[in-house]
C-alpha cells in the first residue's frame, strides 16, 4: 500500500477528511490491486452502488404532468369561477336597466297624461270661464269676511270705557264705609 | 418560479432526494411516492422559494420527513411488521452465515445497516452523496458537531467489525 493512500485511509477511518480527499482515496482503491485493500475497495464500491441508483424519465413525465393538471385545474376553477359571477352579473345589470328605464318611461308618461275633456274648444272656453267666475265669486266672499275683522280694530277704545268699571268700584267702596258707619 | 425554472433547479435533485427516502423506507415504490410528493410540495411553496438559503438542504428535509411519515404508516400495517421483522433477522446474520453466501458486499451492507439510524443516515450523505458537514447538519437539523460524531463513530464501528472478521479469520 502506498504512503498516500494508507495516509487517507487513516484519516478517512478517523473521519478526517474532506470530500475532495474522500474523492482522491475512491479514485486510489479503484486502480489498487493490492488484496489487504480489498475490504476498502468494496466499501467503496458498494457506496458506488448506491449512487448509481436513480429514478427513470418516466418519473420526470410523470410529475410534469401531475404538475401541469394541478395548474389546469387551479386555473380552470378561476375562470369557471369568473364566468360565473360574470354570466350572473350581467343577467341582474340587465334586469336592472330594464327595471330602471321601465321606471322611468313609466313616470315620465304618467306626467304629461292629460286627457280632454271637452270635444271643442268654445265648450272648454265656457267651462274655464264658468269656473274662474265661481272662483272669483267666492274670492269676493272671502274679503267681505275680512272686512269685519277691521272692527276689531275699534275694540281699544271699548276697551278703554271698562277702565271707567273701576271707579265704580271705588264709589261702590264708599258706599260700604257709610254703611259701616250707619250700624 | 415557473416551470423551466423548476425543471431546471429542483428536479435534478430527484435521484438524491430518491436515495435518500429509499435509504430511509427501503421500498422502491414508496420513496418514488416520496419523492413526487416532496416535489409536489415543493412546487406549491414555490412563491416561498426566494426566503430558502440551501434550497437543496430543504428538498432533502421534506423528502426525509415524508419518508419518515410513510415509514411510520408503513409500520402499522401488520402485515409490513412481518417484513420488517425478516429484515431484522437478516441483519443479525452471523458472519460466518454471509461469508459462507461469500459475499463481501453483502456483508459490508449489513454491517452498515446494523449501524444506529442517525450514523447511517449521516454517512449515507457524506459517503454516498458526498455532502459536506454543514449541509448534513442543515438537513438533518442538528449541530455540525454532531454530524462529525455520528460519522467517526458509524466509520469506527465499521473498520471494528471488518478487522474483527479479519481477525478470526472468517
Amino acid at each position: 500500500m502506498d504512503f498516500k493512500t494508507s495516509e487517507l485511509l487513516k484519516k478517512y477511518w478517523e473521519a478526517e477528511t474532506s470530500p475532495q480527499e474522500e474523492m482522491a482515496l475512491k479514485r486510489l482503491l479503484n486502480e489498487s490491486t493490492e488484496p489487504e485493500l480489498e475490504e476498502e475497495k468494496v466499501l467503496f464500491a458498494h457506496f458506488e452502488k448506491k449512487r448509481s441508483v436513480e429514478l427513470d424519465d418516466a418519473f420526470d413525465a410523470q410529475l410534469l404532468a401531475q404538475i401541469g393538471q394541478m395548474e389546469e385545474e387551479k386555473g380552470a376553477k378561476v375562470i369557471s369561477l369568473k364566468s360565473y359571477f360574470r354570466q350572473y352579473a350581467s343577467i341582474a345589470a340587465a334586469v336592472l336597466v330594464l327595471c330602471i328605464s321601465g321606471a322611468l318611461y313609466y313616470q315620465q308618461q304618467k306626467q304629461y297624461e292629460v286627457e280632454d275633456t271637452f270635444d271643442s274648444p268654445e265648450l272648454a272656453y265656457a267651462e274655464l270661464k264658468k269656473q274662474l267666475l265661481m272662483v272669483s265669486q267666492y274670492m269676493n266672499k272671502g274679503q267681505e269676511a275680512l272686512k269685519e275683522l277691521n272692527n276689531l280694530s275699534k275694540v281699544p277704545s271699548e276697551l278703554g270705557e271698562l277702565g271707567k268699571l273701576s271707579e265704580a268700584s271705588e264709589g261702590l267702596r264708599m258706599l260700604k264705609e257709610m254703611n259701616v258707619e250707619n250700624n | 418560479m415557473d416551470v423551466t425554472r423548476f425543471k431546471e433547479e429542483i428536479l435534478p435533485l430527484k435521484n438524491k432526494l430518491y436515495r435518500f427516502s429509499l435509504h430511509i423506507v427501503k421500498d422502491e415504490e414508496l420513496a418514488k411516492d416520496v419523492v413526487q410528493e416532496s416535489l409536489i410540495k415543493v412546487w406549491e411553496k414555490r412563491d416561498e422559494l426566494h426566503q430558502i438559503q440551501n434550497l437543496e438542504a430543504w428538498c432533502m428535509q421534506i423528502t426525509r420527513n415524508k419518508s419518515l411519515d410513510k415509514l411510520r404508516s408503513k409500520h402499522v400495517k401488520k402485515t409490513d411488521l412481518f417484513e420488517v421483522q425478516l429484515d431484522t433477522r437478516k441483519e443479525r446474520d452471523t458472519p460466518l452465515a454471509v461469508t459462507e453466501r461469500g459475499d463481501l458486499m453483502k456483508r459490508i451492507m449489513g454491517l452498515i445497516e446494523a449501524l444506529p439510524d442517525r450514523q447511517k443516515e449521516v454517512m449515507h450523505l457524506r459517503d454516498i452523496e458526498g455532502y459536506a458537514y454543514k449541509e448534513i447538519a442543515d438537513m438533518l437539523g442538528i449541530d455540525i458537531n454532531l454530524v462529525k460524531t455520528n460519522l467517526f463513530r458509524a466509520r469506527r464501528k465499521l473498520k471494528e467489525s471488518l478487522m474483527k472478521v479479519d481477525a478470526y479469520g472468517l
